[in-house]
């Protein structure tokens, strides 16, 4: 008797040591799982090069914002001078006045110069808010989907941008004035 | 080459307003001959048309850049000594010194003067 009754005892230790032990292994399974899928997000998160877009892109898009200011303002007082020059000139002398006109009007062509400019600066702001959004949205798709074909497209026109230099309008700092760009062609002349 | 007023000259930007202005600037000038076209390959395919005497063009357009414009035009025997002047807001000197491999005549950086582009042109000309 008391010998089934201890062999009963260990039989339900053995299965209860079993049960926990299963129970231990799905847990590890588990954690290793959860291992897994932390070492993926970080591997995806490392590939949005989110510190990019907080040292690069996003000051750019700053400056690039500040660019357009200066640049409509610059064109917006060169048009108003020429305009003021010409309503208060001397229109008696008619040929001297002619002349004038003619002057002034190509300093408004001149200066209407900075549509094209801007243009660029905005095309460029556009990309890097593009650039943030298709990058959120990865992160949201990631738990979901692993296709991304928005990124892929922006990387290949990356790409193209880069072998053909288009860099679009220059910040101040980095640009060169034309006098040095002459100068620049006299060397290789 | 001579340049004078009647020389055919092709101006290729994608910006209308561009386009207006160089066009305006170029009449002030006294050139009557213009053409235009909104990026390279429209360019190409005039000037495989028409014999221009000068071709002013933007670099950054689409799908046919300016710079791979000039590489076309200069590896073409019946268009490579056409006088090409590059006129951009790309002002970095790695730009410059590229569109002067690849055989520019000269390089405006944008917003410009009349004057410059005159200039330009004249020593284009010389």
């Amino acid at each position: 008797m008391a010998s089934a009754s201890a062999s009963r005892k260990t039989q339900t230790s053995a299965h209860q040591a079993a049960a926990a032990t299963s129970e231990a292994m799905q847990v590890v399974e588990e954690l290793r799982r959860f291992a897994e899928e932390i070492s993926g997000m970080r591997a995806e998160i490392a590939q949005l090069k989110a510190s990019e877009l907080a040292t690069e892109r996003l000051p750019a898009a700053g400056r690039q914002l500040g660019q357009i200011t200066e640049t409509t303002e610059a064109a917006a007082n060169a048009i108003m001078e020429a305009v003021e020059e010409m309503l208060q000139a001397d229109s008696a002398d008619s040929s001297a006045y002619k002349a004038l006109v003619s002057n002034k009007a190509m300093a408004i062509f001149e200066a209407c110069a900075f549509q094209d400019v801007t243009g660029q600066l905005i095309k460029r702001v556009s990309e890097t808010i593009f650039q943030i959004e298709s990058r959120i949205t990865r992160i949201a798709d990631r738990i979901e989907t692993t296709a991304f074909p928005g990124e892929m497209e922006l990387s290949a026109r990356q790409k193209r941008e880069q072998e053909l230099l288009l860099n679009g309008p220059q910040a101040k700092a980095e640009a060169i004035a034309q006098d040095e760009i002459d100068a620049l062609l006299a060397d290789f002349n | 080459m001579a340049l004078d007023c009647t020389t055919p000259v092709l101006i290729v930007d994608d910006y209308k307003t561009m386009l207006r202005i160089i066009r305006n600037l170029l009449a002030q000038i006294g050139f009557a001959d213009i053409d235009e076209a909104s990026d390279g390959s429209e360019a190409l395919g005039k000037m495989r048309e028409k014999k221009y005497g000068l071709v002013i063009s933007d670099w950054n357009m689409e799908p046919m850049t300016g710079i791979e414009l000039l590489r076309e035009v200069r590896s073409d025997e019946t268009l490579n000594r056409t006088p090409f002047i590059m006129v951009t807001a790309e002002s970095k000197a790695e730009n410059v010194i590229m569109a002067k491999k690849a055989g520019v005549s000269n390089y405006i950086v944008k917003p410009f003067t009349a004057d410059t582009l005159k200039a330009k042109i004249e020593a284009v000309a010389g």
